[in-house]
């Protein structure tokens, strides 16, 4: 190893529990049985609460866990489905994640590549000494014409990982190749809700197929590094089918494209993709691994990642194999259409019109997105929300900061039958949080049939209404994966 | 040196509109109605009446800003050039209109006075109004998914759990308050309903169904207030009754955030009971009172207000319906007029109707529902949940 390598620290995932199997899209618009080889196997959904930034936020978190929050300089965000056009989701995150101020954030827009141009900028940075540690955080859910057969193709999740330096990173980034492609296979514009596609045996062909080829055999020469070395490659790919042409045609690498792509579990995860393959991939290296990252769109990348000792010290945390193995099969396509929003319903699916103040949803923001109470520094009882006066002891402006764990178990519950929501019944906990802490919010995700005093939840970041034409977002409960 | 209430305070006449879907009322006809019912039980002319305070909760619902200050009752009720004060604490508002009234006149500051809770909820759709307004009021995003039944439901969740209280529990006291309603000419349902039907009604907040639920419901009533000295000047006849007690108590907002909170009762009515109790001497509750409206939002809290106000001990709630101990028969006859389940509840009405059931009961007026020589009554609201409640203690 060289001396303060730059590599990855830590590597975050998250998966939605939800999975459509593609035979009930199959089955919904009665696709001629040529589609059929391509609808097998699963695609992850997110919820009808449950955004690229609700989703990062948990690949973040679970990235960050036993990382020290206060030395993360950066945050980089990508995605091609942003929440907004301008509001960065970076600056949530960050605060969502307890990053300091002074660091630098940045969304990095417009392309399903931008995971890996954000990824190459993370480590310039550290390499240039301007960032000790930058979290690297991609998401997408991307969204295609209803009835086309990739709307089956494609996944919704996100990845994230801790790019830094020095002694306790788990694989080096040893090397970067890039070629750009002015080039259209999958676009969209502002104005339109789903992606767009023209000739695709040519897109494949010329954009896919020819400029992947041509990083990997850039990188193969600059680092001269023979195919036989490299252990596994990890390749954004739009589908299976793309995927084992890729594969196919990749010569004497093509042995090294032995590990699973989640295209038949989890779908085409957009920006997410090599990061939560490479979460994969970790679980299973060795020290000394070679493993070529591939990213593609707008031209095409490839990392040189090598595998350290440091793999044998990951830390115990939720693992992308517990996301993927918790999952609940999502059998209502209608209500796919309804969570997407991709149906004009009358009432939409959320309540019209709260109240709202951006001041004084500034004013909370480190209590509401980063799950701050306060414990009263004279009787040491917790609180959520808090004031300036405990009410336990009614001492005044006399407590520390803290932040809230995320698990917990129920105190009590109702189910809710006849409010406003995108899925009634809507679950109501109250919950005793570890370490302290009483927290009233909505259930999500779990059956309202599990509910019961005692079960253990966590609590997840969540999408709740729009309000004032920005969106609100905050914490739910749900049962432990 | 502060002293209690008891006996410094009288009421000498009571109205009350038909509490119901009054489309036909406006918010200021319902005033007008039960004042001048007041007024005409009092045997007293308007321009008597040297101050009025109005409690209303809700002016949105109402439309036009119907509530909002004193100055509504002015015209309507000719208090014109007098002083009006709104009042509002969530569902004690009524009683704050009696009970602030009632400090002007033990004060010596006033010798006349009315007090008038008045809600108009039915000029919009029933789900516009209280559950609507928790979502589009209300914090901007903590807590969104609450509702009234929910936050008294999860209370039932764990009553079930830990008491062994049962729906079939909850149902009797519908029932029992149907049964009630019948007998009460101004009470919004006049039905009775079966146990069955309660049991099989459709969910709301679980385990709370749709018979668990009081209505949404207009209403108005009235109350004149004066010292004992000029009651027995004005009501010849002895035909008024006396404050024996009133208690108040506020808790947190952020209930549901509470640590240690445990979900058994009220803190707020066991406070406020308390408070009551200690003004009008009373030690024994369910010996010494002869009849109770209690606030009986959701049945679930009827049950765990026959805890919080001492009836029974705490978990006995169940077995206190059970028993029928609660029922018009019963030895603790509670919400004879039908409780808020057959009256509604007009949340600035409430409490100041319960005081016109408890005015009947001590003068006999209660016909059908009638309790044999009741000398002391007691009222009581809850409201926020949880976050206020207020007892107040009548008798001769």
């Amino acid at each position: 190893m060289a001396n303060n390598p730059v590599g990855i620290k830590a590597v975050g995932s998250y998966i939605p529990i939800q999975r459509i199997d593609r035979q009930v899209i199959m089955q919904a618009w009665e696709f001629p049985k040529d589609l059929a080889v391509m609808m097998v196997g699963e695609r992850s959904m997110a919820h009808a609460d449950e955004d690229v930034l609700t989703m990062s936020s948990e690949a973040v978190l679970n990235c960050l866990e036993g990382q020290e929050a206060s030395s993360v300089d950066g945050l980089y965000f990508a995605s091609t489905s942003s929440p907004y056009w301008e509001k960065a989701t970076s600056s949530t995150l960050a605060v969502v994640a307890d990053l300091r101020a002074d660091i630098a954030v940045a969304d990095f827009a417009n392309s399903v590549r931008s995971s890996h141009m954000a990824l190459k900028a993370a480590v310039d940075a550290v390499k240039a000494g301007s960032a000790r540690n930058i979290v690297v955080a991609a998401s997408d859910i991307r969204l295609n014409e209803p009835e086309y057969y990739m709307e089956a193709m494609m996944g919704d999740g996100a990845g994230a990982l801790l790019v830094g330096q020095g002694g306790n990173i788990i694989c080096e980034i040893l090397d970067y190749c890039t070629v750009n492609q002015e080039f259209f296979d999958v676009w969209r514009k502002k104005e339109d809700s789903y992606l767009n596609y023209d000739d695709e045996r040519f897109a494949n062909l010329y954009g896919y197929l020819n400029v992947t080829k041509q990083a990997v055999q850039g990188l193969l020469k600059k680092s001269g590094l023979k195919p036989e070395d490299v252990s596994k490659t990890v390749a954004f790919a739009p589908h299976g089918a793309a995927y084992m042409a890729l594969a196919k045609g990749s010569g004497p690498l093509a042995m090294s494209f032995n590990q699973d792509p989640l295209l038949m579990s989890v779908g085409n995860l957009g920006n997410a993709s090599t990061f939560l393959q490479l979460a994969l991939v970790l679980e299973d290296s060795s020290p000394g691994d070679r493993i070529l990252l591939v990213g593609y769109g707008d031209g095409a990348d490839v990392f040189l990642l090598r595998v350290t000792d440091g793999i044998k010290n990951l830390p115990k945390k939720r693992s992308i194999r517990d996301w993927l193995n918790s999952k609940k099969m999502f059998s209502s396509y209608a209500k796919y259409l309804k969570y997407r929003e991709m149906l004009k319903l009358k009432e939409g699916i959320w309540p019209k019109d709260p109240f709202t103040s951006i001041a004084y949803l500034y004013r909370e923001q480190k209590q509401d997105l980063g799950l701050h109470g306060k414990k009263c520094n004279k009787c040491g009882t917790v609180w959520f929300p808090a004031g300036r006066v405990c009410y336990a002891c009614q001492t005044k402006d006399d407590y520390s900061d803290v932040k809230l764990s995320r698990r917990g178990k129920i105190v009590t519950f109702t189910v809710e039958r006849a409010i406003p929501a995108p899925e009634t019944p809507v679950g109501m906990t109250v919950v005793d949080l570890d370490g302290g802490g009483r927290f009233l919010t909505q259930f999500t995700e779990g059956n309202v049939d599990e509910l019961k005093i005692g079960l253990d939840i966590e609590l997840g970041l969540r999408k709740y209404h729009e309000a004032k034409g920005f969106n609100h977002y905050f914490w739910k409960s749900r049962p432990v994966r | 040196m502060a002293e209690s209430i008891k006996d410094r305070v009288a009421i000498i006449g009571m109205g009350s509109t038909k509490f119901g879907e009054n489309f036909e009322m406006s918010f200021l006809d319902m005033a007008v109605e039960a004042a001048y019912e007041a007024y005409q039980d009092a045997g007293i002319d308007p321009k008597e009446v040297q101050a009025g305070w109005l409690g209303t909760f809700a002016p949105d619902q109402a439309g036009g800003f119907m509530g909002q200050a004193g100055s509504f009752l002015a015209t309507a009720i000719s208090l014109k050039d007098r002083p009006v004060t709104r009042v509002t604490n969530y569902c004690a508002t009524g009683m704050e209109a009696i009970r602030n009234a009632a400090f002007a006149v033990a004060a010596g500051v006033f010798d006349i006075v009315i007090a008038v809770g008045c809600e108009k909820m039915r000029d919009v759709g029933p789900r516009e109004s209280l559950i609507k307004q928790i979502i589009t009021h209300g914090h901007p995003i903590i807590g969104k998914g609450q509702t009234a039944p929910g936050m008294f439901a999860m209370m039932a969740t764990v009553h079930f759990k830990r008491f062994g209280t049962t729906k079939e529990d909850l149902a009797k006291v519908a029932v029992k308050n149907h049964y009630n309603g019948v007998r009460n000419p101004k009470a919004h349902f006049r039905k009775e309903i079966k146990l069955e039907q309660a049991l099989k009604a459709p969910l709301i907040s679980d385990p709370l169904g749709l018979f668990d639920c009081c209505p949404t419901t207009d209403g108005a009533a009235a109350a004149i207030l004066t010292t004992p000295a000029l009651a027995k000047q004005i009501k010849k006849n002895g035909e008024y009754i006396l404050v024996k007690g009133m208690g108040l108590s506020v808790v947190t907002d952020t209930r549901y955030f509470e640590p240690g909170n445990e979900y058994t009762g009220f803190h707020a009515t066991q406070n406020a009971a308390k408070l009551a109790y200690k003004d009008a001497g009373i030690k024994d509750p369910v010996k010494e009172l002869d009849c109770a409206e209690v606030h009986d939002c959701f049945t679930i809290t009827e049950i765990l207000n026959y805890e919080d106000l001492g009836l029974c001990k705490k978990g006995e709630g169940g077995a206190f319906i059970r028993e029928g101990r609660s029922a018009l028969s019963g030895d603790m006859p509670v919400n004879t007029s039908g409780g808020l389940k057959s009256c509604g509840h007009p949340i600035g009405a409430s409490g100041v109707r319960m005081t016109y059931e408890i005015y009947q009961q001590l003068l006999g007026r209660a016909g059908d529902r009638q309790i044999k020589d009741a000398e002391l009554g007691l009222i009581h609201n809850l409201g926020g949940p949880g976050s206020v409640a207020c007892v107040a203690i009548y008798g001769r």
